[in-house]
């Protein structure tokens, strides 16, 4: 009895650390996210600063020298294309439901990205339910990378993150602020609901993970007996 | 040795239709389960009668009800459709395999010494003159018939692989069906003690609260009983798939050993063949191919190995006493001839077994579609409700 619940506050324990490590591992590749795409910003940056100089050189050369009006130009195209490229990289991402069909692989590691986007307006709790899931979706890369697009596993996990977790979140974020901590008709607030909904997309990934997993459970287990059968029990035949 | 002689395979019997009356109670219960389960039941039958009858409250409570036991529904209907192809793919390895014995038969049938008339009369060229001999020929036969009857042993042999390998998955699918039966069982258990719950506080609160009482019965109680008979059936399909199963084990099996006693028979006769070239026409034939195969797959020919070894022992004998050894021979291949016989009379009676077990199933599995769509359609309008009857995996 002793033994048992040691070896449950072992298990709580390794819990806790898996999660805090978890947590810091999410922030790290939260960190790393970003740090990419401002170098890759960086890059635009620095490429348009050398390209459009060295392009209106070249068309001088072809269509004679441009004088004064090229020297105002340069400056002036390099400013814009700065000012573009800026915008695109500071602006906010669509929500994933415009992913394309195809792309079911893609789909946890947008929806993780959608999410990162959407957790400053939302509760503590809800963050807290947010993290959870970006986990979760992370394992279950690798299983939709090696589904059909069309088969069921795909198509049920596109409506949960491509339309339903959305349509949550979203309809949680159009109530203005003053009403969401507010009971609807005595029943829960606005803010329970939500993280009621999102635990129950959280279990609803894991059953996911798990009924995308079991093929290959079923097949592992197939194989082990077959060689069983075949070499083991021949008596049993 | 008169057990080998007769093959006998025995066709799986038809799998009976299991009634939804009868499904229930197949998979035992534990004690520490069921009063578990009654806890669960007793703690939603009070805070339904504590509700206001007329309050979204009870509403909600009621259709918690309509929902009770959709993933154990779901998933047992799940695994059931996938079992409806089981005994059906059965019927297909067994076109493979007899396709590969057909072929076995065919090329057998060409070395036939029965088929041959005199092989032991001299040949004699236009009918008159003496030329060759017609035994030495017959036995050459026999080198360049080896390579095809190696190739399709071969096949029988990873045939004989697919069946193990299609028993091994039903095996596995076995046990994932019993777990979900398991807790089909569960649910309907907690559907039948909240039926008998429900009357009984029906009838306690008919003095004090006539009201409610007609609620509890009207709402609560119809639908309890309505998800009672979904469940019941889903049930009845999945002991009717989980039945289905064995009838396919069984072929299976029946099949392996069909195959393995097909291949011991022709090696056997090709040995016969041996010894007798040698005793006849001092001839060494060496089968180079059926002898790698004796060596190489004697574990996959399973008997192979031991009976030939008994065999080979009483033919020597035969053939040695040289009194009649192209009728030892000939009984060779008449041993084929019987067990080939005997696994196609085995493909036709199980055939029909087969198709009766999954027209059974299939009916079944068409009627428990319908109330899978309802208990879907239901689940659609409140996919946020929680669960109070969920089982812990």
């Amino acid at each position: 009895m002793n033994m048992a619940r040691r070896d449950d506050f072992l298990q709580d324990l390794g819990g806790l650390v898996r999660g805090v490590l978890s947590e810091s591992r999410l922030q790290k590749q939260r960190r790393k996210r970003k740090l990419m795409k401002w170098i890759k910003v960086a890059l635009a940056l620095v490429i348009a600063t050398i390209v459009i100089p060295i392009a209106l050189i070249t068309t001088g050369f072809f269509l004679g020298p441009r004088g004064t009006e090229g020297l105002i130009a340069t400056p002036l195209a390099v400013i814009t294309s700065w000012a573009l490229i800026l915008f695109f990289a500071t602006r906010k991402k669509k929500s994933p439901i415009a992913l394309p069909k195809n792309e079911i692989a893609a789909l946890p590691a947008h929806t993780s990205e959608w999410l990162d986007f959407q957790r400053q307006g939302l509760p503590w709790a809800a963050q807290q339910k947010l993290d959870d899931i970006s986990l979760k979706l992370e394992s279950l890369t690798p299983q939709l990378r090696r589904l059909d697009p069309k088969a069921p596993g795909a198509i049920e996990a596109r409506r949960l993150l491509a339309e339903e977790l959305p349509e949550l979140v979203n309809g949680y974020q159009k109530l203005p602020p003053s009403l969401q901590r507010k009971p609807l008709h005595g029943g829960p607030t606005p803010e329970h609901r939500l993280i009621d909904g999102l635990t129950t997309i959280d279990d609803e990934i894991s059953h996911l993970h798990d009924r995308l997993a079991a093929e290959d459970l079923h097949a592992l287990a197939t194989q082990q007996r077959y060689l069983e059968l075949k070499y083991k029990s021949k008596d049993k035949l | 040795m008169a057990d080998e002689q007769n093959l006998v395979l025995t066709p799986p019997a038809p799998v009976p239709v299991v009634t939804a009356e009868k499904a229930a109670g197949l998979v035992p219960l534990n004690e520490g389960q069921k009063s578990e389960l009654a806890k669960r039941v007793e703690s939603f039958i009070d805070e339904l009668v504590s509700l206001d009858a007329n309050s979204p409250a009870f509403g909600e409570k009621v259709a918690q009800l309509t929902t009770m036991g959709r993933r154990e529904i779901t998933d047992a209907a799940g695994h059931s459709n996938r079992f409806l192809d089981r005994p059906v793919k059965a019927m297909d390895k067994d076109s493979n395999v007899g396709t590969d014995l057909t072929a076995l038969r065919r090329t057998v049938e060409q070395l036939d010494p029965g088929k041959r008339g005199n092989l032991l009369g001299s040949k004699k060229l236009l009918g008159v003159l003496p030329f060759g001999n017609k035994l030495r020929d017959y036995f050459d036969e026999y080198k360049s018939a080896q390579s095809h009857i190696g190739a399709i042993l071969q096949r029988l042999a990873s045939g004989k692989d697919e069946l193990l390998k299609d028993n091994a998955a039903i095996d596995v699918e076995r046990q994932a069906l019993w777990a979900a039966m398991g807790k089909l069982e569960q649910m309907i258990h907690i559907a039948k003690a909240l039926d008998g719950r429900l009357q009984a506080k029906g009838d306690e609160l008919e003095l004090t609260d006539p009201a409610k009482a007609k609620a509890v019965r009207e709402s609560a109680l119809f639908y309890v009983r309505q998800r009672t008979t979904d469940l019941l059936t889903q049930m009845a399909v999945t002991v009717q798939g989980y039945l289905a199963l064995d009838p396919a084990v069984r072929n299976n099996v029946e099949l392996v050993k069909g195959v393995d006693r097909a291949s011991t028979t022709t090696v056997a006769a090709l040995r016969t063949a041996v010894t007798v070239a040698q005793a006849l026409t001092a001839q060494k034939l060496v089968l180079q191919q059926i002898t790698a195969l004796n060596t190489t797959t004697a574990n996959i020919i399973d008997s192979t190995a031991e009976m030939l070894h008994a065999q080979s022992g009483q033919i020597q004998q035969q053939a040695a006493a040289a009194t009649i050894p192209i009728e030892t021979l000939k009984r060779a291949f008449q041993n084929i001839y019987q067990t080939m016989d005997a696994i196609d009379a085995f493909k036709s009676q199980a055939l029909t077994s087969m198709k009766t077990t999954v027209d059974a199933l299939s009916d079944e599995i068409d009627r428990s579609r319908g109330y899978i769509a309802r208990s879907e359609g239901a689940s659609q309008a409140q996919l946020t409700d929680g669960d109070p009857f969920k089982l812990t995996e």
